[in-house]
């Protein structure tokens, strides 16, 4: 049960035993010294008496003394100590009756005491006056008689008495004082030594639980001071990690809210466009047809093109069929200048100038047959080139036509364009405007960022708080271990 | 041809012709031999215009039937039936499955017409252009060679085709 007190429970059980054994020592021995006391005031009290009643019998002496010696001598000197002894014995009478108030054996005593006291002094004054008044002679007769001494002894007997009886109240009190203060030195020294005893095992048994109970708690502390400095360290290297991440996140929202700027300023040039888009196409309709008139135009056009092409095709061939004459007479004459130049060899040499006018025939025939050839060479390609750009026309035609068919289409596809140019339009300006909210939300995650960011660096800051803490707190716990158990190393 | 070249060339053949007017007659020169210039079976060859009589294009020759596997017929040249032979087959080339002959020529003082493929033209070459034709090449029809224009052509000896076809007759 007392493993399961507190700290500050056992100490006050601890110190309450203590205090309760000083108590009941301190009882003891304030009831033993108060006995005492009493004992001791009683014994002085008794002391006191028995110097009061040896007092009341000298100043009785002391006032005879003085009033014999004044009888004698008739010196009023004599009569100072008559006079001190008269004062003090009345006044010690008083005291007396004070002091034995509680003994009525002495107060019975007194009472018998004290007419005796008051006839003794009136003789004293009846043989003082005789004194004066006789003379020496008359006072001899007054104390001449034995009443006095018999009043002085019976006086001097009844304070014997008291003072014997004080004597043994005395005995019987010293013996009372002796024994107080033996039972206070026992009390004393006894209840110390068991309080002593009994503080110390308290004291022993506070100090083992106590060491106990701290040292397990200190080794739980360390342990746990350990773990939190473990975890401090991690919650720090975690913060920072999350503070960097945070840093890095804040710098990609950045990037973000620049891009999502960037878009919405696209998206409100996308608007723009779209709704010209829409007003080109509105155009384009119009344009449509007239590139459709242009088409047929073209188209007519194309086909007076092929027929001046195959008039051309036809006269290159009536070009071609001149030109077989002409190289038909080019080879004649050639021909002709041959044999011509045969003849003018067989004429011998009244042929050889004719031989010069046949060779220079033959020379031009020569010329104009090189002339055809290349002639024909070129009505060849000029042929080739009507017929490539016949086909190319007809070709043409035929796109044309397949043109005029896609500009149907396309005026139908601009129709359908023109529709989803306007959807695409209110597209755009939703898209502008969503572009713009998120722009709006990415600034106010960027601004949270912000906050976790600082709120992390706070955190890492905390966190070093915490390890600076948990190292102290582990230092703490190993000097209070070494304070417990100075045999312990942490 | 570019328009330009077009017109070039015309200017070209103007010039020539005008030319051709104001330059005077060249001299005679007696160092030099005309040939023709024909083609038969593909390859070229040269005849001396010596020997030859008249040069006809596109005569219509009449088929007869004859012993000589090289006579195409008779044609009718300057006014008199001439026979006229495949000189393509005289020279040994096989017969060929192309268009006939457009091409015939009449030996002189014989009334002989060889018919060839193609006129080349007329060479005047420089006697000593003229070379013997090379032992290892030998044809009884061919006595020499001329260099014309980058070719060496084989000359024809029309009098070997003559006494030839005359040796073919008496057999």
């Amino acid at each position: 049960m007392a493993r399961n007190w507190t700290f500050g429970r056992l100490l006050g059980i601890g110190y309450a035993l203590a205090g309760a054994i000083l108590v009941v020592v301190a009882i003891i021995g304030y009831s033993s010294t108060a006995s005492l006391i009493e004992d001791n005031a009683r014994v002085s009290h008794t002391h006191q008496v028995r110097r009061e009643l040896a007092a009341l019998l000298a100043d009785l002496i002391n006032a005879e003394t003085g009033e014999r010696g004044y009888i004698i001598t008739g010196d009023d000197t004599y009569l100072e100590p008559y006079n001190a002894g008269r004062t003090a014995v009345r006044a010690t009478r008083e005291r007396l009756v004070k002091l034995t108030s509680d003994n009525p054996e002495q107060q019975r005593r007194l009472q018998s005491l004290s007419p005796m006291i008051d006839a003794r002094l009136e003789a004293f004054e009846r043989a003082l006056q005789a004194r004066r008044t006789g003379g020496l002679p008359a006072a001899i007769a007054s104390v001449s008689t034995n009443h006095g001494k018999d009043l002085m002894d019976r006086m001097r007997a009844i304070i014997a008495d008291a003072d014997r009886a004080e004597a043994d109240l005395l005995e019987l009190r010293s013996r009372a004082a002796a024994a107080s203060a033996g039972s206070t030195e026992r009390a004393i020294l006894w209840g110390g030594i068991i309080g002593v005893a009994l503080v110390a095992l308290a004291g022993w048994y506070t100090v083992v639980a106590l060491t106990r109970r701290v040292g397990s708690a200190v080794g739980g502390m360390q342990s746990s001071s350990a773990e939190l400095q473990a975890a401090a360290n991690q919650q720090a290297a975690s913060a920072k990690e999350q503070a960097g991440a945070m840093n890095e996140i804040a710098t990609t929202i950045r990037e973000l809210i620049a891009t999502s700027r960037q878009i919405a300023q696209s998206a409100q040039r996308v608007a723009h466009v779209a709704e010209d888009t829409e007003a080109n196409a509105r155009n384009g309709g119009g344009t449509v047809d007239k590139a459709t008139a242009s088409i047929e135009s073209i188209r007519l056009q194309v086909d007076r093109i092929v027929n001046h092409m195959l008039d051309l095709g036809r006269k290159s061939q009536q070009i071609g069929a001149v030109l077989d004459i002409v190289a038909e007479l080019a080879e004649q004459t050639n021909i002709l200048a041959i044999n011509a130049s045969i003849e003018a060899a067989g004429a011998g040499d009244a042929g050889n100038r004719f031989s010069v006018v046949a060779d220079e025939i033959r020379k031009l025939s020569d010329r104009v047959s090189g002339s055809t050839k290349e002639i024909r060479a070129l009505i060849d390609d000029v042929r080739a080139a009507v017929n490539t750009t016949v086909m190319a026309t007809e070709s043409g035609s035929k796109a044309v036509d397949a043109g005029t068919r896609q500009f149907e289409n396309v005026a139908a596809s601009f129709t359908r364009i023109l529709a989803m140019v306007a959807t695409a339009t209110e597209a755009a300006k939703e898209i502008e405007l969503s572009t713009k909210q998120q722009a709006t939300a990415v600034e106010q995650v960027n601004v949270a960022i912000s906050n976790v960011a600082q709120a992390s660096q706070e955190t890492e800051a905390s966190s070093g708080q915490i390890l600076q803490t948990a190292s102290e707190l582990a230092g703490l716990s190993r000097d209070l271990a070494r304070i417990i158990r100075p045999e312990a190393r942490a | 041809m570019t328009d330009a070249e077009l017109d070039l060339r015309a200017a070209v053949l103007r010039d020539a012709f005008d030319g051709s007017f104001a330059e005077p007659p060249p001299a005679v020169k007696d160092d030099s031999e005309r040939f023709l210039a024909i083609e038969a079976a593909g390859t070229a060859y040269a005849i001396a215009q010596a020997e030859v009589a008249a040069l006809f294009v596109d005569r219509p020759v009449a088929a007869l039937p004859s012993a000589a596997p090289t006579c195409l017929g008779v044609a009718m040249l300057d006014g008199e039936p001439v026979a006229v032979h495949s000189l393509a087959g005289l020279l040994g080339h096989g017969a060929s499955d192309g268009p006939p002959p457009r091409w015939t020529l009449r030996v002189a003082e014989s009334a002989l017409g060889l018919a060839f493929d193609r006129l080349d033209g007329q060479l005047r070459v420089p006697r000593d252009a003229i070379a013997p034709w090379q032992s290892g090449m030998m044809h009884t029809l061919i006595a020499a060679s001329i260099s014309a224009d980058g070719a060496t052509r084989p000359v024809v000896r029309l009098d070997a085709v003559v006494a030839l076809l005359a040796g073919t007759r008496e057999e």
